[in-house]
């Protein structure tokens, strides 16, 4: 037995040898390569994002379009995980290997200039910051790309977070339709959620009124608030995030969750099966892009377009959202070249991409929303679409709503803690109003060291 | 040339002796090199940088002192929290795993035919990687539909733990799947049980003892070394859980990350690569470091009195 | 003494005495003992195998098809869709071959690194004598007790100094510089070798340098199977180098190709628990198969680590 493992691993020895001779040939050529003329530099240009079915328009569509009227440059699409990109951008500045373009490079790494600023190139191609959606114009770094009044990221698209409901749901429970200039708030959702759910013991017959509207990441409704949830200067979590009209807010969303109204009742997180029961018909209202309308509809469902909930009364921003922005890393070797990709992205890719779910992200390549580039609503595809298609018309409309939040270093992670309201609350037995205190005191110290190092960044 | 570069190094040895510590050198400078480049310096980086404000993204390392001790006490809310966590679990696991291990090997200790089979087979769960073990282990504990919820509502449990989302259940589920690897410890204490010379148990059935008497005065006492080898490396082991803690969302952003697996290490991971205060987590590092030796010390001298070594009799030093 | 019958005299037996006289028989308590820990050890080892059994259920799953069931299904009965084990080598998303592949370099980089620079080291421990020998040996061990945790960060520096962020260097050069723990065990195995041998050795004019690759070396094939096969482990199955210092998803080594795997696929609108347990399984077979074949070197190495202790 010695000996026969002592001869199996040298075998092993043997053939991992190979390996490691065979191992460089894969990371250099590519057969792009062959096909250029001798006398052209390749230049090969790296972009960062979470990759996967949410990006796989980069692969399938826009980088094939690109580097065939720009033979001379490669794209090198490298999907990182959505938990660690900023941590990865960070740790590659540090060892000094940078992508030459990132999504959503974290505000702080902005802050301390690690990112090119692109106005110049923007003044010399003809590209105006006018040119651009009003999300983009709203000047702070959280997705909307300026700092310092410096153009420190382009946007490929603009997309909302509203509310998409089950029509047909809607008429069978004796409920208005809604559209976009209607305004909710968060009793008549709970309202509108009790007519609509249909308790079942079997999942086929099983009808849940809605989506629950926490206001972290997903739902984005911690824009609904005024003022916002972390107040005017994006410091102070206590008494905006807890103050009486976020307490009503919750109470409510508490009945509905007690009234087992919604889907994270059965406390299950992972999996993510709540979004296609949208889509199967087994829910009233949740949150969610054009896309995911559109592609709800596509499956046969009768979607609409609307805001979410408001919390506070009257306030007019009941749409939350957010556009995939790409920067130029300050240290990238080839930013002429990096420039032209992202322009390209910004300003003429986009016409060529399908919209797609970006919650149900089915197999389909594609973009959740409209570009950000206005002129480009003007043509081809996207003017039809505009022109022709209900859902996409309301979502212009419905973007008109957005009223961007001051800028505040990280919005997840200070309110990444409510997600625990409800298990603070049912597991360990605090009430209500303990537990959004007991959140909003995290957030509050999130958010506080959040802004420690952002000042000190330069320092 | 060579003989007197030799003798410049060892001026107090002659020729042949010289020559000897020379080679003897040589074959010794990889662990030399590796000990200075790897060990000396990057420790004394983490001595250093324990004082200073070091923002990954905005180099250059500033002094500040104590300040990163202060704000972990004070400001750090997550230093007490996840540094409860690892203490948590290290109670919660170590002694039971203990007993259960050595349960286990007694149980294998018997002289059976097959023992090698059981054997071979519950040492398995030790060599599969981390990362597998816990993605199985994810589903298998999922709250709704994993087998494990699926087989206690069939025993009559009406509701179930929702296991690693939830605050009572959530390190339990981590121990769960260190239950599994049994095994490991298990082989352990089987090495040190036929180590035991069997001459004194035969000794002992001669002056009367019975089973449970022959584990109490032959088997225990000869066995201590190696439980107090199991227990220390328990200790230890069990500060450096990350693995389980990272995957089953210790993490990540855009989710309910759950904080009841927030241990000490994926703390320090946290700090120091998510949000890039590289000085702030190595002093955190460092306070994982005397913590631990002081457990071990304690522990140490505890039961030190205990060990028997078969040469020395009682508490040997 | 329970053969008394034969020494007692005629009485009648009641059926009590008679049944207590069986039990107290030492076969009969011999092969109740032995029912009883069968038993057990089965028991145990149904459950220590279950999960496995499990995960292959789930592996063997198709398309759409739930892996969660009602009740749970713990064997594949049903379904036995072997192509899943290809798909995930070869799927367009993240085919997984590339990170097997890269796996096996640095394993075998490892071992390498490993076999070459503790038996050098402990050679000089154990055959040579040199001044401070006992100094160094003292500090061999006390670095044994260093915990990662302490350089988890400087090191992370450290190479980053280097320039090796983003490459496999950091993940296997430092096999090449010795392992305090290897070094120690080898050590204490090369001194058993007797003396004469070296002394014959040098006699016939041979090197010290031959006598470790002519003698030594090939003696101490047992060690090094331990070695090799401990390093194989822990190349394999290890997680937060990689972790950190590889951010190129076709560099990565499985561990992490497993985890980046599982998110990368969540993202999709079918649940794919399946195809991870079949990457998971896949991932932990290799190491079952070097796991059987050195079972003996393996837990008698951990053995003699125990004892040592």
């Amino acid at each position: 037995m010695k000996k026969k493992t002592f001869w199996l691993i040298t075998m092993i020895l043997l053939v991992g040898l190979l390996l490691v001779g065979c191992q460089p040939a894969e990371e250099t050529a590519t057969p792009e390569e062959a096909d250029a003329p001798a006398e052209m530099e390749i230049v090969t240009i790296t972009i960062w994002d979470f990759g996967g079915a949410e990006f796989s328009y980069l692969d399938e569509i826009s980088i094939p379009e690109f580097e065939e009227k720009f033979p001379n440059i490669i794209i090198n699409h490298v999907g990182v995980l959505e938990d660690e990109l900023g941590l990865k951008i960070e740790t590659s500045i540090a060892a000094g290997e940078v992508p030459d373009i990132a999504i959503f490079v974290p505000t702080r790494v902005v802050a301390a200039g690690h990112v090119l600023a692109l106005d110049d190139y923007m003044a010399r191609d003809g590209i105006a910051r006018e040119d651009y959606c009003s999300l983009f114009q709203s000047g702070n770094i959280s997705n909307y790309g300026q700092f310092d009044d410096k153009v420190t990221s382009l946007p490929i698209d603009s997309n909302i977070w509203a509310m998409v409901y089950n029509k047909d749901l809607f008429a069978e429970a004796g409920l208005p339709e809604l559209g976009t200039d209607d305004y909710i708030n968060f009793e008549t959702w709970l309202e509108y959620a009790r007519a609509i759910d249909q308790p079942s013991e079997n999942l086929e017959d099983r009808v849940w009124g809605s989506n629950m509207f926490i206001p972290v990441f997903n739902s984005q409704n911690n824009y609904m608030s005024s003022p916002f949830a972390l107040g005017d200067d994006g410091r102070s979590c206590e008494g905006n995030a807890n103050n009486a009209d976020w307490m009503k807010a919750w109470d409510l969303m508490m009945t509905a969750y007690n009234e087992d109204l919604t889907p994270e009742s059965a406390g299950v997180w992972f999996e993510d099966l709540e979004e296609d029961m949208f889509v199967q018909g087994k829910m009233g209202m949740t949150y969610s892009t054009l896309g995911d309308a559109v592609y709800a509809r596509d499956q046969g469902l009768n979607a609409g377009l609307t805001g979410q909930p408001v919390v506070t009364e009257g306030w007019s921003g009941n749409v939350g959202g957010w556009n995939n922005s790409y920067s130029i890393m300050a240290g990238s070797e080839h930013p002429d070249e990096a420039w032209e990709f992202l322009k390209f992205l910004s300003t003429e890719a986009p016409l060529n991409i399908p919209l797609s779910s970006d919650m149900l992200l089915s197999d389909e390549p594609g973009l959740p929303g409209l570009p950000c580039y206005l002129p480009l609503h003007e043509q081809g595809r996207i003017a039809e679409l505009i022109a022709e298609d209900p859902l996409v018309a309301d979502s212009v409309s419905l973007m008109s709503h957005i009223v961007p939040p001051p800028f505040t270093p990280d919005t997840w992670t200070s309110f990444d803690e409510f997600w625990n309201v409800f298990s603070l609350v049912n597991d360990e037995g605090m009430t209500l109003e303990e537990a959004v205190n007991e959140a909003t005191a995290v957030c509050q110290d999130a958010t506080d060291e959040l802004w420690e190092v952002f000042d000190s960044i330069g320092q | 040339m060579i003989e007197r570069s030799r003798k410049w190094i060892f001026p107090s040895l002659e020729g042949q002796k010289r020559r000897e510590a020379f080679q003897g050198y040589l074959f010794l400078l990889p662990w030399i090199i590796g000990f200075i480049v790897f060990l000396l310096i990057p420790l004394g980086m983490a001595a250093y940088s324990a004082f200073t404000r070091w923002i990954l993204i905005d180099p250059p390392p500033r002094w500040i002192g104590l300040e990163n001790f202060r704000a972990m006490f004070t400001k750090d809310k997550f230093f007490w929290w996840s540094l409860g966590i690892t203490l948590k679990f290290m109670v919660m696991t170590l002694i039971p795993f203990m007993i259960l291990g050595l349960a286990l090997s007694l149980l294998l200790n018997q002289k059976l035919p097959g023992m090698n089979f059981f054997r071979t087979v519950f040492y398995i769960p030790a060599v599969v990687s981390g990362v597998a073990v816990t993605l199985l282990f994810m589903n298998l504990l999922h709250p709704e539909f994993g087998a494990i919820n699926i087989f206690l509502r069939s025993l009559g449990v009406a509701d179930p733990p929702n296991w690693i989302n939830s605050p009572d259940w959530a390190l339990p589920a981590v121990a769960f799947m260190g239950l599994w690897g049994i095994g490991g410890g298990a082989i352990i204490y089987l090495a040190g049980l036929q180590n035991i010379p069997p001459h004194l148990y035969e000794a002992a059935e001669i002056d009367g003892a019975n089973s449970w008497q022959k584990f109490w005065k032959v088997t225990l006492p000869l066995l201590s070394p190696t439980i107090f080898f199991v227990l220390i490396t328990g200790i230890i082991g069990s500060f450096q859980v990350f693995t389980p803690a990272y995957i089953l969302g210790g993490v990540t952003r855009f989710g309910p990350g759950s904080k009841y697996l927030r241990f000490y290490l994926l703390h320090v991971y946290i700090k120091g690569f998510q949000q890039g205060r590289l000085g702030y987590a190595s002093a955190l590092a460092w306070i994982l470091f005397f913590i631990s030796t002081i457990v071990v010390f304690i522990i140490y001298n505890r039961t030190e009195r205990f060990v028997y070594y078969e040469e020395e009799g009682r508490g040997s030093s | 003494m329970s053969q008394s019958a034969s020494i007692k005299n005629i009485e009648p037996t009641s059926s009590s005495q008679i049944k207590n006289r069986f039990w107290r028989r030492k076969s009969v308590r011999k092969t109740v003992h032995a029912v009883f820990v069968y038993s057990l050890l089965i028991g145990i080892g149904i459950l220590i195998l279950m999960p496995l059994s499990w995960m292959l259920t789930a592996a063997l799953r198709g398309r759409g098809e739930p892996v969660y069931t009602l009740p749970a299904s713990w064997f594949p009965t049903e379904s036995f869709h072997w192509e899943n084990f290809w798909t995930i080598l070869t799927n367009k998303n993240y085919p997984l071959w590339r990170p097997a592949l890269n796996t096996l370099m640095l394993v075998v980089l490892n071992i390498a690194g490993v076999l070459i620079s503790n038996t050098l080291v402990a050679y000089a421990f154990a055959r040579l004598d040199f001044p401070h020998k006992e100094f160094l040996f003292k500090l061999v061990i006390l670095s044994m007790l260093m915990p990662g945790v302490v350089l988890f960060i400087p090191s992370f520096l450290l190479f980053n100094a280097l320039g090796w962020y983003g490459t496999y260097l950091p993940l296997w050069v430092g096999a090449f510089f010795g392992n305090s723990f290897y070094i120690f065990i080898t050590r204490q195995y090369m001194r058993s070798f007797p003396k004469d041998l070296d002394d014959a050795a040098r006699i016939d004019g041979a090197s010290r340098f031959g006598i470790y690759w002519r003698i030594i070396l090939p003696l101490s094939k047992p060690v090094m199977t331990l070695m090799a096969v401990f390093t194989f482990m822990d190349t394999w199955n290890e997680f937060t180098g990689p972790l950190i210092y590889l951010n190129d998803p076709s560099k990565f080594t499985l561990s992490i190709a497993l985890n980046y795997f599982r998110q990368s696929m969540f993202s999709g609108k079918e649940p794919t628990t399946n195809l991870v347990m079949a990457a998971a399984l896949l991932s932990v077979i290799p190491m079952l198969i070097l796991y059987y074949f050195s079972q003996e070197e393996l837990i008698g190495g951990i053995a003699s680590v125990g004892l040592k202790g």
